[in-house]
């Protein structure tokens, strides 16, 4: 029974992802409602699982150390929670969102199937399993970006595939080496012990490295971060949420994975390499935040910001301490609610005035009162004030930098923080003020909001990030239970 | 116990029920709010005389929990919020009459009050900082109130102030979390007492300094306040002067008390940016010819004040008891006198929507209940005896001569005093220069005169009228038996100082006037001597202030330019590497003409990197990008029609085989 429910929360989108193109709705929106009650159930299941699987489940075997298996631990059964959660209320958003879009299905199928995917990678109990599901998130995923189907999309397209390939590619390379010095590929926290067998070790850095900056290219790790702000402005706003607030985190949970549960973080304590790979996310954040300050289209701001805030979490990894670690997945979980609040509320600009351009959003306030409310609470917390997710993680990063040791991160690393927490400041702010404090010109602006399917997502996500931005303590306490 | 909790919470739940309640019924809105901050009072007198002593902790929030506590300076200070934001919820009904978004405004009022009390209630730092980020978040909305363009700009220099240092703020808690491992200002002290200050600790006080600086107005952080200050309403202004810059003092305070424990060299520095910040606010005060404005400068000059007190607190050590009383006296006469002085601000503002002193010139004769509040404000901020004021001041001038005897730095501290007894002196003037314009002298224009005394019935309600009379009953009535009940008060609110024992000093002494009297005659003389004769030209008051010297203009906008140049330079190019390589690269493979990542050549995008360029640094449009675009045309035409040739080919085609050749030889 629970290896069958294991299975099915993979299997149940991905059976969906094919049968929903093929019957005949009576219009898209029983189609999307259809695949939001798939979602639902999925979720239930995930939630379920979380609860009572923690056993190892073998599909296949192909030799002693290559097989499919999936296992269900302590950090997969929170995140899958957690995305399991977006994926449903993005769901109920585009119920309305898709509605004038002409290939939706495309979306539909792409979207559907994607989660099974993630599922999969959040689930995967070995590198082998890991690596193949996340090549599928890839795969399955790209359509999302090809929904308008114009010749930007395709463009984008092909550029979010070569990015991903060539980093997974990357990824493939160094995993290699880090499964050839493994004494075992099952993930362990800590790691299950090393042996170079004859390596130069610095070799094996730079082959770590590698692998890091491949997978960091999902991630938006410089120098592989091109494909966010070119395929986010593109697709359709739910796939946009998707592909920043979940998608993108895959990056970080391959490269968790490797470093805490296959090499063990007190390999790269200390190295040469922890400080390549400090510099780097230190670099991504203040590129990610400047980029986005100067952007003037509203997704492509909301792309560069993305790939700042979850070099916050890679910062985090990179620390190579178990405080790093759990300020690392309290960022992602804060992430992924701020950044799908964000989206959603783009779309639904985009949805109700037709504009791309953050410079025509004065008086959005008085248009969307609820929402535009939502998106200046998610601001805070993408920014970082008290009563938010944001700031709580933020607090833990940059701890976990200080007291982690490593000379001039330790202070480098809560300094690069703050100024990108400023610069957040300047590219989100500016649309509640002038959408909000619109001096005489009141009387212009008439209440439009969009329908209640689209908003109550994102009134709920935005109730989220204020609710464990306060009583954030149960979280702490169960990701302290497994990392420390 | 969960009272305190209850105090913080309540009005920032009403905050939620007074703006849907509003959209119902005004009267009843305001009556709620007033009920509140009534309730809220009651409640706070209880804690301070049923309670006392208290502490609470609440450890399944944030991760670290909060902790709040009630103790003497808590509060008094407490209270004083609380019966401020009572006297301006009351007045605000009368003022806000003509506003729109009232109930955003009252929305905002209660919440400002809610992080108010979570401050200076807060027993760790981290509760102090969550709940001041709340309130500078909270009261900039207050200041946007009326959201004309010059509003807009001011309030935006407050949010950005607000949160820049924020964030340093926050930084210096990082710091001090980590290396002691808690924030509760008992365990900051205790480990400092222990283990002595190192350079991450100094690092810390810095930019807690720098935090809590910025928020009480301290130079060269103060840009924000006299911009502020003027643009919000009334009330507001009354709360941003009274309390909000309060709040920043309190952190100041717990730097100075439990961080830099009686540290001579922090006294130092913070002594002389407390007399710059007293001198220059007075100095901006009197040569502005805004009402508000030059209360609100005057709020900056008081700050210094105060922080005068703090620093020589610092710097006497244990025997800090006159320099502390002297602090606190006069935060809480400043908080009152400002009460009065700018709901009376906002009582001109109400009637003739205007605050230039030229304008308003003769708005108060006749009018003579706020003529008398004024007056006595006006002399109580001075420091003229028998008046609150001059009891503060006198505490704080006998701590500067007390800490004369400090080794080592008499000549600064001795400077320090003339300075304070100079600044005593600017103080007069100002608010001579404000009452003699308002009150006694006769508008230019004989029709607006006759405006102002037919007004002289209608110009304020009687409620409002009993708002300013009660607060300054009670600015007069403290102001009496300075041993009874000024120096009572200032004993109850000494524990935030660690200080004990009594004050001993014959305030009416020959010693003590000596320095008053100097202070009223140079302050007399000033007027006399400067603001009628050069601030005063054909009758009309002028300001030979330079308008475009500020700090603001020389210091951090180029700053802040500079700082952009770089990022654009080194951030961009970094952004766009890997695209540009691809590009390139796909170029030389390819030779596409049909595929490309983007619809734009490398030129096009030079020039959009100028453009940005000219755009952030100069606010200049430029259109280098298309410009570019057509030269790169032309070009790309040339050499297209050359590499399509024949005997292009074939020269490239000898060039490798050259290069061939040559490598055969070589090796």
């Amino acid at each position: 029974m629970k290896i069958v429910l294991i299975l099915l929360a993979m299997l149940i989108p991905l059976i969906a992802g094919i049968v929903l193109p093929i019957v005949k709705f009576k219009n898209i929106k029983s189609k999307y409602i259809a695949s939001a009650i798939t979602i639902f159930i999925t979720f239930i299941i995930v939630v379920v699982n979380a609860f009572i699987n923690r056993e190892i489940v073998t599909i296949a075997k192909f030799s002693s150390t290559l097989s499919i298996s999936f296992k269900i631990d302590e950090l997969a059964a929170l995140f899958t929670i957690l995305f399991n959660l977006i994926y449903l209320c993005v769901a109920i958003y585009s119920i309305e969102y898709m509605k004038n879009e002409k290939y939706e299905r495309i979306f539909n199928t792409s979207f559907v199937l994607s989660l099974g995917a993630l599922n999969a990678v959040c689930y995967s109990a070995n590198i082998v399993t890991l690596y193949m599901s996340f090549e599928f998130v890839t795969l399955l995923s790209m359509p999302m970006v090809l929904t308008n189907m114009n010749k930007d999309a395709i463009s984008a397209t092909l550029k979010y595939l070569f990015y991903s390939i060539s980093g997974a590619l990357l990824g493939l390379l160094g995993i290699f080496f880090i499964s050839y010095i493994a004494n075992s590929s099952d993930f362990v926290y800590g790691g299950s012990g090393l042996d170079l067998k004859g390596l130069d070790v610095n070799f094996v850095y730079t082959m770590i490295l590698i692998a890091i900056f491949g997978f960091g290219a999902k991630s938006g790790l410089f120098p592989l971060h091109g494909w966010l702000p070119s395929a986010h402005p593109i697709a359709p706003a739910p796939a946009s949420a998707l592909m920043s607030s979940v998608i993108a985190k895959m990056g970080v949970i391959v490269i968790i994975r490797i470093v805490y549960y296959i090499l063990g973080p007190e390999f790269i304590f200390g190295s040469w390499m922890q400080y390549v790979w400090l510099s780097v996310a230190v670099i991504t954040i203040l590129m990610g935040s400047y980029m986005a300050r100067i952007q003037e289209d509203f997704k492509k701001r909301l792309a560069y910001s993305t790939i700042s805030q979850i070099s916050y979490a890679i910062f985090g990894v990179a620390l190579c301490s178990s405080l790093g670690l759990e300020g690392a997945i309290i960022q992602i979980i804060s992430h992924a609610l701020i950044k799908t609040v964000l989206f959603l509320y783009a779309g639904e600009v985009i949805f109700v005035n037709k504009t791309h351009s953050v410079k025509e959003l004065k008086g959005i306030g008085k248009q969307m009162p609820i929402s535009t409310w939502c998106y200046t609470l998610a601001s805070l917390g993408l920014i970082g004030i008290p009563f938010t997710t944001g700031f709580i993680s933020k607090w833990y990063l940059s701890i976990a930098s200080l007291k982690g040791l490593i000379a001039v991160f330790d202070y480098l690393g809560p300094i690069i923080m703050l100024i990108s927490a400023i610069l957040t400041a300047a590219y989100l702010l500016p649309i509640t003020i002038k959408g909000f404090f619109v001096g005489k010109d009141r009387g212009l602006y008439t209440y439009n909001e969009a329908s209640k399917l689209m908003y109550i997502p994102i009134v709920f996500l935005s109730v989220l990030i204020i609710v464990f931005g306060i009583f954030i303590n149960p979280i702490l306490n169960y990701i302290e239970g497994f990392v420390l | 116990m969960s009272m305190i909790f209850i105090m913080i919470l309540l009005p920032i739940i009403s905050g939620f029920a007074v703006y849907f309640i509003g959209r119902k019924s005004e009267i009843l809105r305001d009556v709620i709010s007033i009920s509140i901050s009534a309730i809220e009072l009651i409640m706070m007198l209880i804690l301070m005389f049923v309670i006392k002593q208290a502490s609470i902790s609440i450890e399944y929030v944030f991760g670290i929990g909060l902790s709040f506590k009630i103790d003497g300076f808590r509060c008094l200070y407490a209270l004083i919020s609380i019966f401020l934001w009572l006297m301006t919820l009351i007045f605000s009904h009368e003022y806000m009459k003509h506003y729109e978004n009232k109930n955003r405004y009252y929305m905002f009022y209660l919440w400002t009050l809610g992080s108010v009390i979570g401050v200076f209630l807060s027993n760790d730092l981290f509760t102090t900082f969550v709940f001041f980020e709340m309130m500078s978040l909270v009261s900039y909305v207050l200041v946007m109130h009326d959201e004309k363009p010059q509003t807009q700009k001011a309030s935006t220099v407050y949010l950005t102030v607000s949160i820049i240092t924020g964030m340093v703020l926050l930084m210096g808690l990082f710091i001090l979390y980590a290396s002691v491992g808690s924030l509760d200002f008992v365990q900051i002290k205790e480990f400092v007492e222990i283990n002595g200050l190192n350079a991450s600790l100094y690092g810390a006080g810095i930019c807690l300094l720098i935090g809590f600086g910025a928020k009480a107005g301290m130079y060269p952080l103060h840009i924000w306040l006299p911009q502020a200050h003027p643009v919000a309403p009334a009330p507001a202004s009354a709360l941003l002067s009274g309390i909000l810059t309060k709040t920043g003092v309190f952190g100041v305070i717990i730097i100075a008390q439990y961080l830099f424990i009686d540290n001579t060299s922090f006294g130092i520095v913070l002594l002389v940016i407390a007399v710059i910040t007293m001198f220059l606010g007075a100095l901006l005060a009197l040569f502005s010819v805004d009402l508000k404005r030059t209360i609100a400068c005057s709020s900056m000059s008081q700050i210094g004040f105060i922080l005068v007190g703090i620093a020589t607190s610092v710097l006497l050590k244990e025997e800090s008891i006159l320099a502390s009383s002297g602090a606190i006296l006069h935060m809480m006469n400043h908080s009152l006198i400002k009460l009065v002085l700018f709901i009376i601000a906002g009582v001109v503002v109400m009637n003739i929507h205007q605050l230039d002193l030229n304008e308003i010139r003769g708005f108060g004769r006749g009018k003579w209940l706020i003529a008398i509040c004024f007056a006595i404000c006006g002399l109580s901020l001075a420091g003229v005896p028998l008046f609150s004021g001059y009891i503060s001041k006198t505490l704080l001038h006998e701590a500067i001569i007390e800490s004369l005897n400090l080794q080592g730095y008499y000549a600064l501290i001795k400077i320090s005093e003339a300075f304070f007894v100079l600044t005593g002196g600017l103080t007069l003037a100002y608010m001579l220069k404000l009452f003699v314009c308002i009150f006694i002298e006769e508008n230019e224009n004989k029709q607006t005169q006759e405006k102002y005394l037919s007004m002289n019935k209608t110009y304020l309600s009687v409620i409002s009228k009993i708002v300013i009379a009660v607060s300054t009953l009670i600015i007069l009535l403290i102001g009496f038996m300075p041993n009874k009940i000024m120096g009572n008060i200032a004993i109850y609110a000494n524990d935030i100082f660690n200080n004990s024992g009594s004050i001993n000093i014959e305030y009416y002494s020959l010693e003590c006037l000596k320095g008053a009297a100097i202070s009223i005659a140079i302050g007399i003389a000033i007027y006399f001597a400067f603001v009628r004769t050069v601030l005063m030209k054909s009758k009309k008051y002028v300001t030979i202030w330079p308008d475009n010297i500020s700090l603001i203009n020389v210091v951090y906008i180029p700053i802040y330019k500079g700082l952009s140049l770089v990022m654009l330079f080194i951030l961009k190019p970094m952004a766009l590497a890997v695209d540009a390589l691809v590009y390139v690269l796909n170029k030389a493979i390819f030779k596409s003409k049909y595929y490309k990542f983007e619809e734009k050549s490398l030129p096009y995008r030079l020039g959009a990197i100028i453009d940005n360029a000219n755009m952030s640094l100069v606010k200049k449009k430029t259109d280098n990008q298309e410009a570019f675009d057509r030269l790169y045309r032309m070009f790309n035409k040339q050499v297209n029609k050359i590499s399509n040739s024949f005997s292009y080919s074939l020269m490239i085609f000898c060039i490798g085989l050259a290069l061939i050749v040559i490598f055969l030889l070589l090796v």
